[in-house]
């Protein structure tokens, strides 16, 4: 991968446990603010566009040399698999405007696993049937599919894993879909972008985590 | 950081039933968006906070497990992330504080 100059100075792609990790050696945490995730958001989609196969690793992380090495190390396979997902795909995503769709109000549950039960069920996310058919307009398109629960007026969004250089057509395609719906889906299309939203779960099997160890 | 806003004007790709004024509408050619941008731009500044905050905050591989505890609540994350943060920071602070005091007597 060759590096875009400007990142060059602050970003060494380095070989880690058979994998290769881009990383910025900082001597504290970065705080959290709008220009940082901007700066991060940039960096990943720069390295994105240089490369055929990348996993964004989420805002926050860390860690020794040793310890990122360790984590590769423990979940390689995890991650080889999740790289030759992506590679030469990128994601594009939908939202979907309004209230949440979703079924009747439960019943008081009778029991604290009813309850959790109702609160897991509450939490999925809910296609609406307009939102279903846009889904379906780009079904050809999409080589893997995220749904989530959307927020602050959101009611759900969308992700897909698209090939690399097919995102306008997505867009024409949901275009198409949408105008023939009345009335339309308040929704909106952004991408293409680095696929954030198919990195998988690395701790989700039974392997032991690395111990924590001292910056 | 600002606080996230509910976008107040969004655009959809077909008009809608009741259709709403925006700056961008009183422009006789507006601009084609750039290709990464949505299909039909709104206030830019939601629509790309919305995805920066939503795949770096929600998405991406977790290497950490101290942010592991925190995946409840993208709210939740932000804070407990920020809290997180800014203790280390004044810990260090007030430490180093303590050692100037100390080597002074």
């Amino acid at each position: 991968m060759v590096l875009p100059r400007r990142l060059r100075a602050t970003i060494d792609v380095m070989p880690v446990a058979g994998l290769f990790a881009a990383v910025e050696r900082v001597a504290e945490p970065t705080p959290l603010s709008e220009d940082a995730l901007r700066r991060q958001h940039d960096i990943v989609v720069s390295l994105h566009e240089a490369t055929d196969a990348i996993l964004p690793v989420r805002f926050g992380a860390l860690l020794d040399i040793d310890e990122l090495a360790e984590v590769v190390r423990l979940r390689r396979p995890v991650l080889t698999q999740a790289l030759e997902r992506v590679r030469g795909h990128e994601q594009m995503t939908i939202r979907i405007f309004g209230q949440r769709a979703g079924g009747k109000r439960p019943a008081a549950a009778s029991s604290g696993k009813d309850y959790l039960r109702q609160r897991a069920t509450s939490a999925r996310p809910v296609l609406s049937e307009p939102g279903k058919r846009l889904v379906r307009a780009v079904s050809s398109l999409a080589a893997a599919e995220s749904i989530d629960t959307g927020r602050g007026g959101v009611q759900v969004t969308i992700h897909h894993l698209i090939r690399r250089g097919d995102g306008d057509r997505y867009r024409r395609l949901v275009m198409a879909r949408a105008t023939t719906q009345k009335p339309a889906p308040d929704h909106v299309v952004t991408g293409p972008w680095p696929p954030f939203a198919f990195a998988p779960d690395i701790w989700s099997s039974d392997s032991e985590r690395p111990a924590r160890g001292r910056r | 950081m600002r606080g996230f806003r509910k976008p107040s004007v969004r655009h959809t790709t077909v008009p809608a039933a009741r259709p709403r004024s925006t700056p961008e509408l009183s422009l006789p050619h507006p601009p084609p968006p750039p290709s990464r941008e949505v299909v039909r731009t709104t206030t830019e500044p939601e629509a790309s906070l919305l995805d920066v905050i939503d795949s770096l905050l929600n998405k991406g591989v977790v290497l950490n497990a101290d942010v592991i505890l925190a995946l409840a609540d993208v709210d939740l994350v932000y804070l407990r992330l920020s809290a997180l943060l800014c203790a280390a920071d004044r810990v260090a602070d007030s430490t180093r504080r303590r050692r100037r005091r100390r080597a002074r007597h």
